[in-house]
């Protein structure tokens, strides 16, 4: 039975009712105070977005198109815009968390200059988020997306129509600063699409053409008579599971090679400490590898020969041997077999990313400035920030990496005895270390702002 | 909040889907009024290239490189197998069907109307597959945080992820 009219200008009218709730929510949104540019701009493009689809709503009652629709067709058509709404709400979410509780506003500007180098003039949110994971959200390329679908003309972005990132990280981690090299990560996925590397890498991955073929037909051998699923429904899943894995994955790779390539050995330490925490090393989804194989690709990245502090060397020996991609234990077939397709390829992987960052930010040396990082954690030892060594009376500013290695190397090397002198436990001194590290990341920036202005 | 690949994947099936519409309305108002409208063209040459790139999808197996439209081939071929009118349709099947759809776009293209059987079958096909998109997205959409599963029962969700 087809839907009568009644039925549609109901249905419409209530999606229109939800607009017009949505448009409410962001006048109480703009009611708020923000320091930052962007939050009142994502509210002007929602409202303008929401004002939009409403004229669009109203419109569809006359639509001969949508009056030629079925019944069923009708109904498809007005839930999507269900689904729009939703996509509103999470990207005012967005704004409903900044300013929401410890924002590292220390890595603000850091994160933003290294982004803005790699990819001009970016912005960016640091957002805290209820779990424990960073995540990376380019909202400019979201709304782009949307904004286009839904016809709304591309100058109704304004300053979104740029390079805007919402740069998720876990809330209640936000005192462990040194963890935070992890960003480094999130600021490759801000870069792996602007900077091509999908198009690069990707085709350095071989297919296995005759394993592929193998594994499709064992999974039709092994599926029931009476599943019913044909062998075009079994080599379409299978095509989309390893086409999606090897794209995600190269991608996630990719990522931690450009958190390796900003922060040297500070970035293996702060994965050594996350991932494990994440789940069983060898579990792996569509979206992502094993993280025994991402901590095993980091360290054939590393070159641990230059580190001069003796417990990094022996935390790092014993993770080494741990990371093995040999003793990755796979309980889906086609991811082994897209991690084996990936692993053929990822010297060369690792190469053509750290290739396409050197020529953009350059890629962090730490053999080069070990002497200065040495200095850095003398001044650690003392409970001095480490933002700057003065050479012959002249200071010289620390860089972010030079500052958050002299970090982690202090917490191996420096903790026990910070603990001893000052009476602190275990818990207090690692506070107070991440604290002098926060600080010396601090003023640094000031310094280098200071500096741009002379 | 949405994780950044919800948000995305949203983005993108949000984007599909409303094309998909497009589509299915400009294939039921040509079965309605029996005329094909300028501005139709732009939505029939959006449903050939959905086309094409569901082929691309279906040949990826035998003869696909890794690539950045790869993965999104694979999905559209996923997506056309599992809304084929038919239970388990052989790879001959599929090609016989697709062929079909082909040759009934490329009628509605060269500006001349294709029997009301074939332009239904079309705006099924489409409409299927608008289905499906919508259904991609309402499973993103109703993951609450990020990539928790709810752990109360909303209206429509029970605990366990099964609807009531």
């Amino acid at each position: 039975m087809d839907t009568s009219a009644k039925w549609r200008n109901h249905v419409v009218q209530a999606q229109i009712d939800r607009c017009l709730a949505f448009e409410d929510h962001i006048v109480s949104l703009r009611r708020r105070e923000y320091a930052h540019a962007l939050p009142p701009a994502i509210l002007d493009f929602l409202d303008r977005a929401s004002l939009h689809v409403r004229r669009r709503l109203r419109r569809l009652r006359g639509d001969p198109d949508f009056n030629a629709l079925s019944d069923s067709e009708a109904q498809t058509q007005i839930s999507r815009y269900l689904d729009f709404y939703q996509w509103m709400y999470v990207a005012a979410s967005l704004v409903e968390r900044v300013g929401a509780g410890d924002g590292l506003v220390e890595l603000y500007m850091p994160l933003r200059r290294i982004l803005t180098r790699a990819l001009g003039e970016t912005d960016i949110l640091l957002l805290p988020i209820p779990s424990v994971n960073y995540s990376l959200l380019a909202v400019g390329d979201g709304l782009r997306i949307v904004s286009k679908t839904v016809g709304l003309p591309e100058a109704a972005l304004g300053v979104l129509g740029g390079q805007v990132y919402a740069v998720g990280f876990p809330g209640l981690q936000s005192g462990h600063f040194l963890g935070q090299c992890l960003l480094g990560h999130e600021a490759g996925h801000a870069m792996y699409d602007p900077l091509g590397l999908d198009n690069v890498l990707l085709p350095l991955i071989q297919k296995d053409e005759e394993r592929l073929e193998e594994l499709a037909r064992s999974i039709a051998t092994g599926m029931p008579a009476d599943m019913r699923i044909g062998e075009v429904q079994i080599r379409a899943s299978l095509a989309t599971a390893i086409t999606t894995a090897v794209e995600r994955w190269v991608m996630e790779i990719a990522c931690d090679t450009i958190g390796y390539a900003l922060f040297g050995p500070a970035f293996v330490l702060s994965a050594l400490q996350f991932l494990p925490l994440l789940g069983p090393l060898d579990d792996s989804t569509d979206e992502y590898p094993p993280n025994r194989m991402r901590l095993h690709l980091l360290f054939n990245l590393l070159d641990d020969s230059g580190l001069r502090y003796p417990r990094v060397r022996a935390f790092l020996r014993a993770w080494r041997d741990v990371a093995s991609f040999d003793k990755i234990e796979w309980s889906i077939p086609w991811h082994e077999l897209a991690g084996e397709s990936i692993m053929s390829a990822s010297a060369e992987i690792s190469s053509a990313t750290l290739e396409n960052v050197e020529a953009k930010l350059g890629v962090f040396d730490y053999r080069g400035q070990v002497d200065y990082i040495d200095q850095l954690v003398e001044r650690m030892r003392q409970g001095v920030p480490p933002n700057e060594v003065v050479t012959g009376g002249t200071p010289v500013t620390a860089s972010l990496p030079c500052i958050m290695n002299a970090g982690w190397f202090s917490m191996f090397s420096v903790l026990q005895a910070t603990m001893r002198e000052h009476q602190w436990t275990e818990r207090e001194a690692k506070d107070r270390m991440n604290r002098l590290v926060a600080k010396a990341v601090e003023l640094g920036e000031v310094q280098t702002r200071w500096q741009e202005v002379q | 909040m949405l994780s950044e690949r919800d948000f995305s994947k949203l983005s993108s099936s949000l984007a599909v889907g409303f094309e998909l519409d497009g589509i299915v309305g400009t294939l039921a108002h040509i079965m309605t009024a029996h005329l094909i409208r300028p501005e139709d063209s732009s939505r029939l040459r959006a449903a050939k290239g959905l086309l094409e790139q569901i082929r691309r999808g279906e040949r990826w197996l035998d003869s696909g490189k890794f690539d950045r439209h790869s993965a999104q081939a694979a999905l559209a071929f996923d997506r056309a197998a599992s809304v084929l009118a038919m239970p388990s349709p052989t790879p001959a099947d599929f090609d016989r069907a697709m062929s079909k759809l082909e040759k009934t776009i490329n009628i509605l293209l060269a500006g001349r109307l294709p029997s009301d059987e074939e332009t239904q079958e079309a705006r099924l096909f489409y409409g299927r597959l608008a289905r499906r998109v919508l259904q991609e997205s309402h499973r993103v959409a109703s993951v609450p945080t990020h990539g928790e599963r709810p752990t109360v029962a909303t209206w429509t969700q029970a605990p366990s992820g099964g609807t009531t």
